[in-house]
C-alpha cells in the first residue's frame, strides 16, 4: 500500500518538494549574506556585547537589506497549497475518476488505504513544515536580535515573521489539509472541493491574523516621549498606538503634526521628536510582549492543529461509512 | 487457492434493497447464487444491476436486507481477498502505465498472480509501458480484466463487461474470460443490459427488472419450465388456473401463450412447442410487473433445486 501511495502520489510529492527546496535555498542563501554582513560591520559582536549602543550599526544594516519582503506573505500562504493540492484531490479524485471502485476491491479495506494514505502526507507536512519554520528561522535570526535589543520593531510576534517562525507552519499545514481532505470526501468533486477548501481557510485565517493577538489580553503601556525611543517595550508586537497631550486629553496622529510638523523635501512631512518631548505629550501602546511568543504560537497553531486533525476523522469516518 | 466449498452459495442476499433519496434502485432482492456457474445478470438500463454488484463488493451499503459472498460479508477482509471485480467503464489509473496496474495488483493483493496477468496481456499485444489513459476500449477491458484476474479469485463480477466494445473486442473478451473459467472453476457474475451481449457465455440466469428479480435459474431450468402455447381464446382461463402466463397475446381467433407450467398441458385443442431462451428472458422484460411475484417464488425453488 505504502508503494501503492507513493506511485500515486510522487508527481505531487515531486513538485511540493522542489517547490519547498527553492524556498529553503533562497532563505538559507539570503539569510546567509545577512549574517556576513553583520559580522563584517560588528553588529553581530555588538549585539553579543550589549555593553556598546548599537543602533547605529543596526540602522546600517537595516538600511542595506530592509525589513521584511512583502513576497514573504507569499510564503506565510504556502500551506494552502497541502489543502488545495493534496488534501482536496485525495478522496474526491478517486470518486470523480471512478477509480475508487478499483482501489477499494482489491485485498485492502478503506479504512487501511485512507490510513497509509494519510500518514505519508502527514509525515510530509511535518517535514514540509520543519524544514519551512527551521529555514526562516535561520533568515530572521538578525532581525530577531535586533527586534528584542530595542533597535526595530521588526518583532518575530508581527506577521508574516509568527505565520513562518515556530510551529505556526505545521498549524495551517495540518488545518489547510484537514479542510481539503474533509471537503473532498464529502463533496466528491476535485474543483468544488479545492473551492470550499479556499474559501474556508482563508475564512478562518484572516480573521485569525487578528484575533490570535487577543486571545491572551494585551498590554498596556502609557509614557511620555523621551529622546530616545518610544515606549514600546524591546520585541513586543504593537496592536494599537493612540496619542494624548500633557494634560490627557487623546488626540489623533494628525495632531501631533500640527504642532510638531515640519516640511521636508517635496511634498513629505517630518515631526520633531524634540518638539514631542518638550510639549510632554504621551504615546500609548497596546501591545503583546516579546514573552507571549510561545504561548500564542501554542495557542493559535495548536488550536488549527486540532481542527485540522479533527477534520481529518471526519474524512476517514465519512470515507469508511457514507462515500459511494 | 482454497476453492469455494460447492455446499456454500457464491451469493446468497435477502430483502436486500438499496434506496438512494427518492428511488428505490433495488428492493426485496432475494437470491441463492450456487458456485461454479457463469451467472448471466441481465436486465434493462436503471434495473439495480450495478447496484447488486456494488452491494456484493461492499462498494455500497445496502438500505436494507443483507449479503454475503463467498459465505462472508462483502466488506470482510477474507471475501474481498476471493472476488475480483471489473466496474463498469473498466476503471483504470489514467496516469498509470499497463506495468503499473500490474504491480498494483501486486501491491495490494496477497495472492497476486504477476505471470498469468503478464501472460494474458502477451497474447493480446498490449504493450506495458502505455499509458492506460490512451488505451482502446478494448484494451482497457483487457487490462481491467487481468488485473481482476491476476488476484486469482474464486467468484468473479464483472458490471457490463462488454457494453462499448465493438464486435472484435467483444469476442476476444468472452473467449478470453472462457477459457480463465473453464481452467479454474471460479464463479462468474456477468452483467448486461442486452441478452445477446453475453454471447450464451452464461449457464445461470439473473433477470433484474424495475429493481426487483424477476428470474433466477439455471438454463436447463428455464426451457424446462416454459412452454410456448397457442390455443382457443375462450379456453385462456383453463390455462391460467392450471399455470403462470407470464405473457399473453390474444386475438379473437387464437391466443398465444408464454407459460410457466404446472404440469403438461393436456387439452387438445392447444399445441405446445419449448419457449427459447430470448423469449422467456423477454417476456419477463416486457412484463415485468405481472411475472414479479411468482418469478420471487421460482427464484426460490430454482435455488433450492439447483443443487
Amino acid at each position: 500500500m505504502i508503494a501503492m501511495t507513493w506511485r500515486q502520489h510522487r508527481a505531487q510529492l515531486l513538485i511540493a518538494a522542489a517547490a519547498l527546496l527553492t524556498a529553503v535555498t533562497y532563505l538559507l542563501i539570503t539569510g546567509a549574506v545577512r549574517a556576513s554582513y553583520a559580522d563584517r560591520i560588528g553588529l553581530t559582536a555588538c549585539l553579543a556585547g550589549k555593553a556598546r549602543d548599537c543602533g547605529p550599526l543596526a540602522g546600517a544594516w537595516f538600511s542595506r537589506f530592509g525589513g521584511i519582503p512583502v513576497a514573504f506573505t507569499l510564503l506565510a500562504g504556502l500551506p494552502l497549497l497541502a489543502g488545495l493540492f493534496w488534501g482536496a484531490p485525495l478522496i474526491a479524485r478517486e470518486v470523480e475518476t471512478g477509480t475508487y471502485r478499483v482501489a477499494w476491491t482489491q485485498s485492502v479495506s478503506r479504512t487501511h488505504w485512507l490510513a497509509v494514505k494519510l500518514s505519508m502526507f502527514l509525515a510530509v507536512i511535518v517535514a514540509a513544515a520543519a524544514a519551512l519554520s527551521l529555514s526562516f528561522s535561520y533568515w530572521f535570526h538578525l532581525y530577531s536580535q535586533v527586534s528584542n535589543a530595542g533597535y526595530s520593531d521588526v518583532a518575530r510576534l508581527a506577521p508574516p515573521a509568527f505565520d513562518l517562525s515556530g510551529i505556526a507552519p505545521l498549524g495551517t499545514m495540518l488545518f489547510a489539509f484537514g479542510i481539503g481532505t474533509a471537503a473532498g470526501a464529502l463533496i466528491r468533486r476535485t474543483v468544488p472541493a479545492m473551492a470550499v477548501t479556499l474559501g474556508g481557510y482563508l475564512g478562518a485565517i484572516l480573521p485569525l491574523e487578528t484575533l490570535r493577538y487577543t486571545i491572551l489580553a494585551p498590554l498596556t503601556t502609557t509614557g511620555r516621549f523621551t529622546n530616545s525611543s518610544f515606549p514600546l517595550p524591546n520585541g513586543a508586537y504593537s496592536l494599537s498606538t493612540g496619542y494624548a497631550t500633557a494634560s490627557g486629553r487623546p488626540v489623533p496622529f494628525s495632531y501631533l503634526f500640527q504642532v510638531c510638523g515640519h516640511q521636508l523635501s517635496g511634498n513629505q512631512v517630518g515631526i520633531h521628536l524634540s518638539c514631542l518631548v518638550a510639549h510632554g505629550f504621551r504615546s500609548t501602546e497596546v501591545y503583546q510582549p516579546a514573552s507571549r511568543y510561545w504561548p500564542l504560537q501554542g495557542i493559535y497553531a495548536g488550536s488549527l492543529a486540532l481542527a485540522g486533525v479533527a477534520l481529518i476523522g471526519v474524512a476517514i469516518w465519512w470515507t469508511a461509512r457514507r462515500v459511494s | 487457492m482454497n476453492r469455494p466449498d460447492e455446499a456454500t452459495p457464491a451469493i446468497e442476499t435477502i430483502g436486500l434493497g438499496r434506496r438512494y433519496r427518492w428511488r428505490w434502485a433495488l428492493r426485496e432482492c432475494s437470491l441463492n447464487l450456487p458456485a461454479g456457474h457463469v451467472i448471466g445478470l441481465v436486465g434493462p438500463n436503471g434495473a439495480g444491476k450495478t447496484t447488486l454488484l456494488h452491494i456484493l463488493t461492499g462498494l455500497l451499503e445496502p438500505t436494507t436486507g443483507r449479503a454475503r459472498v463467498l459465505g462472508g460479508a462483502p466488506r470482510d477482509l477474507h471475501a474481498l481477498r476471493r472476488i475480483g471485480f471489473v466496474a463498469q467503464d473498466k476503471p483504470l489509473y489514467g496516469w498509470f502505465t499497463v506495468n503499473d496496474m500490474l504491480r498494483m495488483g501486486g501491491w495490494l493483493n496477497p495472492s497476486w498472480d504477476r505471470a498469468s496477468a503478464l501472460a494474458h496481456l502477451a497474447g493480446l499485444d498490449i504493450p506495458l509501458d502505455q499509458r492506460c489513459g490512451s488505451l482502446s476500449g478494448g484494451q482497457r477491458a483487457q487490462v481491467a480484466l487481468a488485473v481482476a484476474l491476476g488476484k486469482r479469485p474464486d467468484l468473479l463480477l464483472l458490471d457490463e463487461p462488454v457494453a462499448n466494445l465493438d464486435p472484435l473486442a467483444r469476442r476476444q473478451f468472452m473467449q478470453v474470460l472462457l477459457e480463465h473459467v473453464a481452467a479454474t472453476g471460479m464463479t462468474v457474475v456477468l452483467s448486461s443490459h442486452l441478452l445477446a451481449d453475453l454471447e450464451r457465455a452464461w449457464d445461470y440466469l439473473v433477470l433484474l427488472s424495475a429493481s426487483r428479480v424477476q428470474l433466477s435459474a439455471t438454463t436447463e431450468e428455464l426451457l424446462h419450465q416454459h412452454r410456448v402455447v397457442a390455443g382457443p381464446p375462450e379456453k385462456v382461463q383453463a390455462i391460467e388456473a392450471a399455470h403462470t402466463v407470464v405473457q399473453s397475446s390474444i386475438t379473437d381467433r387464437q391466443a398465444h401463450l408464454l407459460i410457466r407450467t404446472g404440469g403438461l398441458v393436456h387439452d387438445p385443442d392447444w399445441t405446445a412447442r419449448p419457449a427459447s431462451l430470448e423469449e422467456i428472458v423477454l417476456a419477463y422484460m416486457s412484463q415485468p410487473l405481472a411475472g414479479a411475484s411468482p418469478a420471487l417464488t421460482l427464484a426460490g425453488t430454482a435455488a433450492k433445486g439447483s443443487r
